[in-house]
């Protein structure tokens, strides 16, 4: 039998049978834009150990820079991130991010906001109610999928969804955001990841 | 061994085993900064308060790594849910004041010198310090213009 390369080996199990389980998001996201990311701080980590294994990554932004917060509120389930996974033609796996959040109001604000989503390439950030920071978009970007904004079927507000693009889709499922050595992901995270400028 | 494995163990397990009841207590006191009294006794009440510490508030990322990560310090009151940051090779490092390390502090310290915010500094900062004030007297016999202001060690004056 051929030998299988070492990405396609499956190492572990996992036992969910007494687990207490967390099942939502907070209804926050960081909206980076891809620009700000510096590209040489991306470190993936894929290391499987024998406890636990690997799905990480660290990265920084360019100095002066910053993400952007949307919070919906916190009862409800507007704000989610998931991931699609299919095969390209040649039978690469290949995964379609979706950032789900909501966007309210009808004022110049709102509009502007939602004008430079339109146009913009995003990478996300949400939060899971377990700590976990996951990380969307990171190698091609998100980008807004076309959507009917209407505020008043909506009740003041409507959900606007940001995704891979059909042509780039991601290689990684979303990854789980690492904070620097002895940092706090959940004050990265609440912190928009700002690099602040030095001396600032 | 990971928290999660510890907790996977029924506490009688943890207690019948020396070295489990050893990462037992160094999980405690990095959590909650001491050891408690008599932990065979009240066993239980501990392992109930440790394990849900761990589940419910996983973003805490309790890790054992060794003595030298347990606190040796004291931020001033009312600082436990404020963000400290320092910068890095240009990366900003931040975490919250409940759960700051030692080295995390030391860092910290050396970067920003914000001693204000601390009661008591940590340790392996103090001594560095204390380095300093044997240099400072050797420049001075050197008769050298620098000296270095060394702020005194706080104590925390217990109530007996």
């Amino acid at each position: 039998m051929a030998v299988l390369p070492t990405c396609a080996i499956l190492e572990r199990g996992q036992d969910s049978a007494c687990k207490n389980l967390k099942r939502r998001y907070y209804q926050q996201a960081v909206l980076i834009n891809k620009s700000d990311i510096n590209p040489e701080s991306i470190v993936y980590d894929f290391a499987t150990t024998d406890v636990a294994g690997k799905y990480s990554v660290q990265f920084e932004l360019f100095e002066g820079k910053k993400g952007y917060k949307f919070i919906g509120p916190e009862a409800g389930s507007s704000f989610s991130a998931e991931a699609a996974k299919s095969l390209s033609d040649n039978g690469f796996v290949q995964y379609t991010h979706t950032a789900n959040m909501l966007l309210v109001g009808a004022d110049e604000d709102s509009k502007a906001i939602l004008a430079a989503l339109d146009k913009a390439n995003l990478v996300a950030a949400y939060q899971f109610t377990d700590g976990t920071v996951e990380i969307l978009g990171l190698e091609n970007g998100l980008s807004t999928q076309d959507y009917t904004y209407n505020v008043q079927t909506g009740g003041g507000g409507s959900p606007i969804l940001l995704s891979s693009r059909e042509s780039s889709p991601e290689n990684y499922l979303p990854l789980v955001y690492k904070p620097a050595q002895g940092g706090d992901a959940n004050a990265d995270f609440n912190s928009n990841f700002e690099n602040p400028t030095e001396g600032a | 061994m990971t928290p999660q494995e510890l907790f996977n163990k029924s506490p009688l397990e943890i207690r019948n085993s020396e070295p489990l009841m050893g990462f037992f207590l160094e999980l405690f006191k990095e959590a909650y900064g001491y050891v408690p009294n008599c932990a065979g006794c009240t066993f239980n009440g501990y392992y109930n308060q440790l394990k849900d510490k761990y589940i419910t508030k996983n973003s805490l990322n309790l890790t054992i790594n060794n003595f030298n990560s347990m606190r040796t310090f004291i931020l001033k009151r009312g600082l436990q849910n404020k963000q400290f940051m320092y910068k890095e090779n240009n990366r900003p490092v931040r975490t919250y004041g409940n759960i700051m390390t030692d080295d995390f502090a030391v860092k910290y310290l050396e970067i920003t010198n914000d001693v204000d915010s601390f009661d008591l500094l940590p340790h392996s900062y103090s001594v560095g310090l204390t380095d300093k004030q044997d240099l400072s007297i050797e420049d001075t016999l050197n008769h050298t213009e620098n000296t270095i202001i060394d702020k005194p060690k706080q104590k925390r004056n217990r109530k007996k």
